[in-house]
């Protein structure tokens, strides 16, 4: 035979292998016909049950298996699928009949017996190991191995350490052995229809340009979808989110006025969140009549923009207590200078736009920047429009100047322009530079360096941006947060799934999770984070709560015009110009502005 | 040039049609019919969220002409044509006429070595060469300091271009290396032993009989290396993620940051696309200049 | 320590051993064929090895950092690229200060024994072999004499007092070593390769390298199996190569037949426009991936079906991958084939068809056959690339399970920035670049002699 005919029958086999593992992956992957068991630690109760997926809620999310920080834990997740599907049930009329139940159970625990055996095997070797950190590693695999086996131990604190964990796979033995011996094993284990699956599929930081196919084609279009406002803005815009404090089709009261379920049931759920930032959930600013007055994200988290010290560099300074007002602040600058330690540090210039953005909010408000940027009076079109104050105003010329004062004395790590993130952030952790300007994010990626402790030390500490003396009194005790949380889409096929799904993490997950990660909770409930106290009192007091940067309501210019130009003036670098002065870079931008509007502002701009 | 005469069919379409049947549906519909229809996003105004598109003429085109980022990322890919093809075809001769000589040990080894680095993906060879340039840590700052001197700054904004070069050469100088040396065993001894005859010393050698007959294999290099270079993105994008500077931008990691960014998210599908197109149409003209300098009679062994 | 880790510390250490062993040696050939009047591109041999240095000693860096200690959240104690990230290659931070400390303990007398050995060897003359002239001979005499002296006299005169001492020991110590080794290498080597000076000042500058690896402290390089383990299992490296491999045979094969099949009939038949799909498929490869991969989803969009329970997209699927890197793969194939079969000759043609064979049987019993060496460096390349390519992968597949290797150590590399097991991700560019390092390895003169063939002649 030709070996031409021989190829093209590798290619049919070929094509049809793959066509067929691509078919029944799935069923391959979750061995969609086998039953699952869940087993309580706390309570020693069995739940059991088998897929029968009707309602199936797609998350996709930028967070996940690998990464502890808002990613939304397993069990978390396997618990509403219970639980909703118990309310589903009730609405749809399936209950589990007892003749139903006692053949299920009998079933699964024929297939439990199995796992049993090779779990006390494995258990028995990880309790014979006596180095920690291996056992906990091995405890973790165990855990993994068992969820492949569909037995699943929730709820199970993330922190929880091996000895716990430990008992309850023992604890999870001993119950399975009592069932295996009982003559009515049915009694004693919740048997429920498992009517809601909740995918997940964690697309890291690019969760919406790879979900964008699939909001063209309107396919497989995820249910929720998690990201800040700034990036979920192009779902807004297009009219693909779901309003909260809308009521859905059929519904009399919208979700956000209906009963926390999950947290409180007293009150609305609207209560659960905090009002300053349930508010930044609204994209008012655009010049579109049908998004003003919804509310389409719903904050979960919030990070705001701090400068971070290493306590111990400061004190060796002399320094006790953080600097609370910018001439303060360079005077902390000058005195670490003299001690000879780096006071500031950075990236080249990630981060180095929020010198710029908190300057301008100390000393003239942020309503005023926005003011410049997209010009007045709001309601004229944007040709129309004119910036008022323009950028030439001298408060502007102070902030960039300040700016620039700050580059030239020398403040700034010699190697910064050169090193990539997160170069400046590790030297930090090692004690290489007292201060860096930085996202409250910043506590959570510390704590992986946490091993990097040098002989002298390093506690991080954290103070709100310095205030402006002379300034105005709101500006001063206003916060700066952007809100981060989910959003639901109006194309999915759940979206009252989705929007339950959303209740219950608002309540369970994420407040937990957030504090013990240093996040900053929007919710009522959650504590604050005690890696950032330093800025507690400032931001639970603030004044006002502004989420509105120009990359949110001047997306275009802002990440176009603005921070490249800002960018290049703040590195001392001729970009497309000469920056390295205030006035020819103020100039320019003046230019820019007024070239930006009489374009036709954001929707003129491609 | 060919060998053996081709069948003349005239008007009859039949066998090539069965012949390129297979290739042209595939090509067709799975890669030519989106690329043409690119044309038509060239023009109008898109997000790429929603299944409309605004029809705008050439307005793209227009603002395009006027972005001054667009002309920075078009002077990269102009610098790493222009410098980075020097140095590497500098060094692909260089090789190719090493490995050429009669005196060499370890041929297959050397070789073996200097191809290898064109066939790891691209992200591996970024990731390699992000922590080699990293400042503080990286090797080459470490040898520096070791031998005394500062050690410079790979990746700022000025210099980053140049080690995006220099990654570039590395990666792939060993695909090139090996079609010149072909084209350089092509060449029969009886030339070299003439001009040995005559007098020349190696380098004469080199660019007096060497370079002349391997004129076709050079000018293909040339053209490979040219699309390539206007072509690059994921060197640059894996190499300097997350964010890249202004002035490190090249026409696809531009076009990238309009069109997919997350970070930016900036979203402006039309004006992307007439940035690829724009991209296409430079490497077309390039490519044709090349054409011209083609012989029309190939050179006879 | 145990068995395992003590074999895992050793292999740990001689990796980039490994790597700066094949550079000193490579240093050392230079030094040794610089003076050799023979090789007429010495410069040339200096530039290659530092090349093919470097990148042996980047991979060896590599592999020996997935070896490091993942951190506490892995099993281990502190993260080492954290610590560390040069890893092994950090004990030469402060190489200058700890080869003068090595050196400085070089006592005098021994300075000045090897200095008279080598002025005797160098002026006798026994090192130079009777082919060369009796010019070169007085120069190298001339030059080693003068260099000694030269030497001695500089350190000298810049000793004073005791802070210079180190200064003196050092070069001396250079020198020492050079001349030891001149004067012991046996004479057939020495009529073969000359300048003694540089072999050992390669070996003199090595030899702090090589103590300060051996002095590094190694203990916390044996994770080896552990990061290797997380990396296939945890970060499902193991399946992503199974998917990989899937689709890359996939697209393989279709692009092989479909390239074979186009490019003959492109070269053996002349009919109207064939200029103009030639020019089409090979100017093709100038297009860019991202300029059509938009309309591409839109077109795709509606191809799914349903049947029977099972659902099939053409997007989310691994099949569906496969034909679009197929599609995109088929024009440089094609370039390569064209070429290719231009070569073969065309009396086969008409001697198959005196036996009575139509068209199609022409092609596949006798011209198919012959192209098979031009269509394995074909199916090689589009192997290669679709290994490695990942812009598609990351949009297409978005079903965690289906994603492919480049992508999983993309996700890999994006998530280290959270959970910062670094030493995974080690192992993760590991597990991508062996498998295209062994079918280099063994296939490199087939990828040789395909692309030499069918690129020259055009």
């Amino acid at each position: 035979m030709s070996p031409f005919y021989k190829l093209l029958i590798v290619v049919l086999i070929a094509g049809v292998v793959v066509i067929a593992y691509d078919l029944f992956q799935a069923k391959i992957e979750k061995g969609e016909g086998d039953p699952r068991i869940r087993f309580d630690p706390a309570t020693g109760r069995f739940t059991f049950w088998k897929p029968e997926v009707r309602v199936r809620i797609v998350y996709a999310s930028m967070f996940g298996p690998g990464e502890p920080v808002m990613r939304v834990r397993d069990d978390w997740i396997y618990m509403f699928e219970e639980d909703y599907s118990d309310v589903l049930a009730g609405k749809l009329g399936r209950e589990v009949t007892g003749e139903e139940r006692t053949r299920f159970v009998r079933e699964t625990l024929k297939q439990a017996a199995e796992v049993r055996g090779d779990l006390s095997e494995r258990l028995k070797a990880i309790e014979s190991i006596s180095d920690a950190s291996k056992k906990t590693q091995q405890t973790e695999e165990l855990l993994v191995w068992l969820e492949g086996r569909h037995v699943f131990l929730t709820p199970l604190e993330p922190m929880a350490g091996p000895e716990q964990k430990l008992r309850a796979l023992r604890d999870l033995i001993t119950g399975l052995d009592k069932l295996a011996r009982d003559a009515d094993p049915a009694r004693l284990v919740r048997v429920a229809p498992r009517l809601v699956s909740v995918e997940r599929r964690w697309q890291g930081r690019w969760v919406l340009s790879a979900n964008r196919p699939r909001f063209l084609t309107g396919r497989e279009v995820p249910d929720i979808m998690t990201g800040s406002k700034m990036e979920l803005l192009a779902l807004v815009q297009d009219h693909y989110a779901v309003p909260l404090n809308v009521p859905l089709a059929g519904e009399e009261l919208s979700p956000l006025d209906a009963p926390d379920t999950y947290g409180d049931p007293g009150r609305t759920w609207r209560e659960a969140f905090l009002p300053k930032m349930l508010k930044e959930g609204k994209y008012d600013f655009l010049d579109d009549p049908t998004v003003r007055g919804k509310i389409y994200l719903a904050p979960l988290t919030c990070s705001t923009t701090i400068l971070f010290y290493n306590e111990v560099l400061l004190a060796r300074a002399g320094i006790d207590s953080p600097p609370r007002t910018w001439p303060e602040f360079i005077a902390v600058c000058e005195k670490l200078k003299a001690a000879g330690i780096t006071p500031l540090t950075a990236d080249a210039d990630v981060y180095s736009d929020y010198w710029q953005s908190w300057l301008i909010f100390r000393v003239m408000g942020p309503e005023t920047w926005e003011r410049t940027i997209s010009g007045v009076p709001p309601e004229k079109p944007p040709a129309e429009r004119g910036s008022d104050p323009p950028w030439t105003d001298p408060r502007y010329r102070r902030v960039h100047a300040e700016i620039r004062r700050l580059r030239d004395s020398g403040y700034f790590d010699k190697d910064f322009p050169g090193s990539t993130w997160p170069a400046a952030q590790r030297g930090f952790a090692k004690g290489s530079a007292a201060m860096m300007i930085c996202g409250s994010w910043l506590v959570q990626e510390l704590s992986g360096y946490k091993g990097l402790a040098t002989a002298e030390g390093f506690r991080l500490k954290c103070f709100s941006f310095p205030q402006w003396p002379g300034g105005r009194q709101r500006d001063q005790t206003a916060a700066w947060a952007v809100p981060y949380g989910l959003m639901v889409c109006r194309q999915g096929k759940a979206t009252a799934g989705a929007i339950e799904l959303v209740k219950y993490l608002s309540a369970k997950d994420w407040p937990d999770m957030v504090h013990k990660n240093a996040q900053i909770s929007c919710m009522v409930d959650a504590d604050f984070s005690p890696d950032l106290a330093g800025i507690k009192q400032d931001f639970m007091n603030a004044s006002a709560v502004y989420s509105r940067t120009p990359d949110i309501y001047a997306r275009r210019f802002g990440s176009q015009v603005l921070s490249p130009r800002y960018r290049a003036f703040f590195l001392q670098e001729k970009g497309a110009g000469d920056y390295v002065s205030v006035e020819q870079f103020l100039k320019n931008m003046d230019e820019q502005n007024r070239r930006y509007l009489s374009d036709g502002g954001e929707e003129g701009y491609e | 040039m060919m060998v053996g005469k081709p069948k003349r069919l005239g008007g009859w379409w039949g066998p090539p049609a069965i012949f390129l049947a297979p290739a042209a549906v595939l090509f067709g519909v799975l890669f030519a019919a989106p690329a043409v229809s690119s044309l038509y996003v060239s023009l109008c105004k898109w997000t790429g969220f929603t299944p409309q598109m605004e029809f705008r003429g050439v307005r793209n085109f227009v603002k395009l002409s006027g972005d001054l980022r667009f002309w920075a990322a078009i002077k990269n890919n102009l610098w790493i044509m222009s410098v980075g093809g020097i140095i590497f075809f500098f060094f692909a001769l260089l090789f190719a006429a090493a490995l050429n000589s009669k005196f060499l040990r370890g041929r297959k080894f050397f070789q073996t070595m200097i191809f290898f680095p064109a066939f790891i993906s691209v992200v591996g060879v970024a990731t390699f060469w992000k922590l080699i340039y990293d400042p503080k840590s990286g090797l080459i700052n470490l040898s520096l300091r070791a031998a005394g001197s500062e050690g410079l700054q790979w990746l700022d904004s000025a210099h980053a271009i140049n080690s995006v070069i220099i990654m570039m050469v590395w990666a792939g100088v060993g695909g090139t290396m090996i079609l010149l040396l072909a084209g350089m065993r092509r060449i029969p001894k009886d030339y070299y032993e003439a001009a040995e005859i005559d007098g020349a010393s190696a380098p004469q050698q080199f660019f007096h009989v060497t370079m002349p007959m391997m004129r076709e294999v050079i000018l293909i290099a040339l053209s490979l290396w040219m699309i390539g270079s206007m072509k690059v993105f994921g060197y640059i994008q894996a190499l300097l993620a997350p964010t890249i500077n202004d002035r490190n931008q090249v026409i696809s990691t531009l076009q990238y940051q309009y069109a997919f960014s997350n970070r930016e998210c900036i979203f402006m599908m039309g004006r992307a696309t007439a940035m690829a197109v724009v991209q296409v149409c430079v490497v077309l003209v390039l490519v044709g200049i090349i054409r011209l300098f083609r012989e029309k009679k190939s050179v006879e062994y | 320590m145990s068995a395992l880790a003590q074999i895992q510390v050793l292999a740990a250490s001689a990796m980039p051993l490994a790597g700066l062993g094949v550079l000193a040696y490579c240093l050392i050939s230079i030094g040794i064929l610089w003076a050799h009047a023979r090789t007429r591109l010495y410069p040339l041999y200096l530039l290659k090895i530092f090349w093919v240095g470097f990148t042996l000693v980047g991979f060896a860096w590599i592999i020996s950092m997935s070896f490091g200690d993942p951190g506490p959240k892995h099993g281990g104690v502190t993260s080492e690229f954290l610590q560390n990230p040069a890893g092994p290659f950090a004990a030469l931070g402060n190489y200058s200060l700890f080869a003068t400390q090595l050196y400085a303990s070089t006592p005098w007398w021994l300075f000045m024994l090897f200095g008279l050995l080598l002025l005797w060897r160098g002026l006798v003359g026994h090192s130079l072999s009777a082919r060369d002239s009796s010019a070169r001979r007085r120069f190298v005499r001339i030059f080693l004499a003068a260099s000694v002296a030269v030497i001695c006299a500089a350190l000298l005169l810049l000793d004073r007092g005791q802070q210079r001492l180190h200064l003196r020991y050092t070069g001396a110590a250079f020198f020492v070593a050079a001349c030891a080794a001149w004067a012991l290498l046996p004479l057939r080597w020495k009529r073969r390769y000359g300048a003694p000076a540089l072999l050992m000042l390669a070996a003199a500058a090595a030899v702090p390298v090589i103590v300060s690896f051996a002095r590094f402290d190694w203990s916390s390089y044996t994770y080896v199996v552990g990061n290797y383990k997380f990396a296939w299992k945890t970060a499902r490296m193991g399946n992503y190569m199974l998917n990989s491999l899937l689709v890359s045979v996939l697209t393989v094969a279709v692009t092989t037949l479909c390239a074979s099949m186009a490019a003959y009939g492109l070269t053996r038949f002349e009919f109207l426009g064939r200029g103009a799909v030639l020019l089409a498929f090979v100017g093709a490869m100038v297009i860019p991936a991202q300029l059509y991969i938009v309309p591409l989803f839109l077109m795709v969009q509606n191809w799914h079906v349903a049947a029977a329970g099972l659902e099939f997209s053409f997007m989310d699927s691994r099949l569906g991958l496969g034909l679009i890197y197929a599609a995109g793969g088929l024009p440089f194939a094609i370039f390569l084939l064209t070429g290719f079969y231009r070569t073969l000759p065309g009396s086969l043609r008409e001697a198959a068809a005196i036996d009575g064979c139509g068209e199609w049987r022409i092609f596949t019993d006798v011209y198919f056959p012959l192209a098979a060496p031009g269509l394995a460096t074909a199916a090689i390349f589009q192997f290669l690339g679709v290994w490695n390519e990942y812009q598609f992968a990351l949009v297409f597949l978005t079903n965690d399970s289906l994603k492919t290797l480049p992508v999983g150590l993309y996700n890999l590399s994006v998530s280290q920035q959270y959970a910062a097991n670094w030493s995974a991700l080690f192992a993760g560019v590991t597990i991508l670049c062996l498998p295209t390092f062994l079918i280099f390895v063994i296939l490199q003169e087939r990828i040789v002699a395909g692309l030499t063939v069918g690129a020259v002649k055009q």
